[in-house]
């Protein structure tokens, strides 16, 4: 059983490749490539169109394996390790040099160690069945950079079989928040190795290749485990699984997501029944605990917010009620000049009446402590 | 899933050459130093990255040598939008004038500039460091530092540079950038062929800079690298 998927954060610029997945009866070839914005952002004009150096890079790694692979890890179950890398890294970097030379762009006039042309990642698993129909399978990894190969246990869950090209010496979940600075990736300018790691796996078990677009957005490394296991228990067919999982990754990747993914073991039915324990007591130790933290955080965010509102509202409510007797002996504010009186009229004869200044203390209502122009009037104790 | 929904906190400090040197082109400047932040805040937003704080400081550099000539004007960090007005009028009051021999005090703004209080919020930092300078750097053990400058300022280049490399040290080891607008020669060129997570476009305080290197210059700030 098998899929993949590819995402682009921005539509026809997406610096993933398309993935790699070939799979046949006894042997298996999955990998991901992830041209590197932040060091190949420099922008060439082709005649396929204007791209980034990350974009080209991945798709000119992706068209070396495909052209080049079989013949670099050979027919049988084993393959010289060492020696494939070097094959690979070789053909990685003629193919890359060349189409820079092809560019003919100028170089950039910028300095900086963190540039590079044409960078990209690569993580490619090659498994082989070690005897037809058997259960014991060996997987050849080969990566540069920050894309990862993992294996799924029912048992013990994912493994991460490669270990990322990262200046820091961080773990999974330290370099989810830690954006870590990488030291060894391919380009076209710049010395790169290829790692080689060789593992044994016994069916039943998930082999997937996955750019970090796919598992460096996720709250835990635990939660990358869970989307893969949690959507395979609600697809009604693989098509289904693979769709449920693409729709997630998209929906909260700040990145191009890429994915490769390979299940030994049985059908659809068969591996969600072989990884239900699993999923399970993943959700029971590890989910379940963090998510229902998460729950109480936004809660509590939430109720804050109410409270503040809250909060103003009832002050203003009650220094509407406080104010009257607060502000009962502030002195009246000053009034506006006098209009300029107009000529008096020919005189008419009848009654006059004169106006009174209307701040005038009365001496009817004048009581201690009243306000009034003549502060004199106010007593103290 | 619980929505991860990362957030950005995004701090840029500029260090502005205001020396006499600057006059022609330091009104350029003032508007690329205006307008950085928020190409920045384009670029991190165009690739998905919302960016939840934003923040903004300025050191203004002359020569320490001349310290009745203003040697530093240094601003607190100015929090975008909200104090967008204050952070313009800092920046639109500086007038070039007085720095006398040519070289001037980058290096002592920059060690300001890594000094700064920087943001301990968002669940992914970027912390970065803008310098526009048409003039070498003058050595940091040239003569005696401004006493208010105390302790900010190291003794010597590779005390700078320990600074800066400093994996205890208040810049993040991998959230830091330094992009520097500044010739070649002394200072500028060592950092950028030894320092790390560091852009250099060698000119006259970012004079020639083309759109594809901007464009680059803002990828290596806003992307993984």
């Amino acid at each position: 059983m098998h899929f993949s998927f590819y995402t682009e954060k921005v539509p026809g610029e997406g610096e993933d490749s398309e993935p790699l997945l070939v799979v046949g009866q006894d042997r298996s070839i999955l990998a991901v490539f992830d041209g590197m914005g932040g060091a190949g952002g420099i922008v060439y004009d082709t005649p396929v169109g204007r791209h980034s150096g990350a974009w080209f890079a991945s798709r000119a790694a992706l068209d070396v394996v495909q052209g080049h692979l079989p013949e670099i890890v050979g027919p049988g179950p084993e393959v010289d390790g060492a020696r494939a890398a070097r094959l690979l890294h070789d053909r990685l970097q003629e193919a890359l040099g060349r189409r820079l030379a092809d560019f003919g762009a100028p170089r950039s006039s910028l300095r900086s160690k963190l540039l590079r042309a044409l960078p990209t990642t690569m993580a490619l698993a090659y498994v082989v069945r070690t005897e037809p129909e058997g259960p014991d399978w060996v997987c050849h990894c080969f990566w540069a950079g920050d894309s990862r190969v993992y294996t799924l246990d029912p048992e013990t869950g994912a493994h991460q079989l490669t270990a990322d090209d990262l200046r820091s010496d961080h773990d999974a979940l330290q370099n989810l928040v830690d954006d870590s600075v990488m030291d060894n990736c391919i380009s076209a300018d710049t010395e790169f190795h290829i790692n080689y790691r060789r593992g044994e796996l016994r069916a039943p078990f998930m082999l997937l290749a996955a750019t970090d677009g796919c598992f460096g957005y996720v709250p835990s490394p635990m939660h990358f485990e869970h989307l893969i296991l949690s959507h395979l228990h609600a697809a009604a067919s693989v098509d289904g699984w693979r769709a449920g999982l693409r729709s997630t990754i998209e929906s909260v990747a700040g990145d191009d997501a890429t994915m490769a993914l390979l299940a030994v073991g049985g059908d659809l039915d068969a591996v969600r029944a072989i990884f239900a324990p699993r999923l399970e007591r993943l959700v029971k130790t590890y989910i379940e605990p963090l998510d229902d933290i998460e729950e109480q955080m936004r809660t509590t965010v939430q109720r804050a917010d109410e409270l503040r509102q809250q909060r103003v509202a009832l002050r203003s409510e009650l220094w509407s009620r406080y104010k009257p007797d607060y502000e009962r002996l502030l002195p009246e504010p000053a009034r506006p000049a006098a209009e300029p009186v107009a000529e008096p009229a020919a005189p008419v004869a009848g009654p006059t009446t004169a106006s009174v200044p209307s701040d005038a203390a009365s001496p009817d209502t004048a009581g201690p402590g009243r306000a009034g122009d003549d502060k004199s009037e106010m007593r103290t104790p | 899933m619980a929505d991860q929904g990362l957030s950005y906190a995004v701090d840029l400090v500029f260090c502005i050459d205001v020396s006499g040197s600057m006059r022609p082109i330091l009104d350029q400047v003032k508007k690329n130093a205006l307008s950085f932040y928020d190409d920045v805040q384009k670029n991190l937003t165009a690739k998905g990255k919302n960016v939840d704080h934003l923040r903004v400081r300025v050191v203004a550099f002359r020569d320490v040598l001349h310290p009745d000539e203003m040697p530093i004007e240094e601003s607190p960090f100015f929090a975008l939008p909200d104090d967008q007005e204050a952070y313009s009028a800092f920046v639109n009051r500086l007038t070039p004038a007085g720095g006398g021999d040519i070289p001037e005090s980058g290096l002592h703004a920059l060690a300001l500039a890594i000094n700064s209080d920087w943001t301990r919020v968002g669940d992914r930092r970027r912390q970065v460091i803008v310098l526009w300078t048409d003039a070498e750097a003058q050595p940091l053990d040239a003569g005696p530092v401004p006493p208010e400058l105390g302790d900010r300022v190291p003794r010597d280049f590779s005390a700078l540079t320990d600074m800066w490399e400093n994996e205890q040290g208040r810049m993040g080891v991998n959230s830091k950038r330094l992009i520097l607008f500044a010739p070649d020669g002394s200072g500028w060129s060592d950092i950028s062929s030894v320092w790390e997570n560091v852009v250099h476009h060698p000119s006259k305080a970012g004079a020639g800079l083309s759109d594809v290197d901007y464009g680059t210059i803002l990828d290596s700030i806003g992307n993984s690298v």
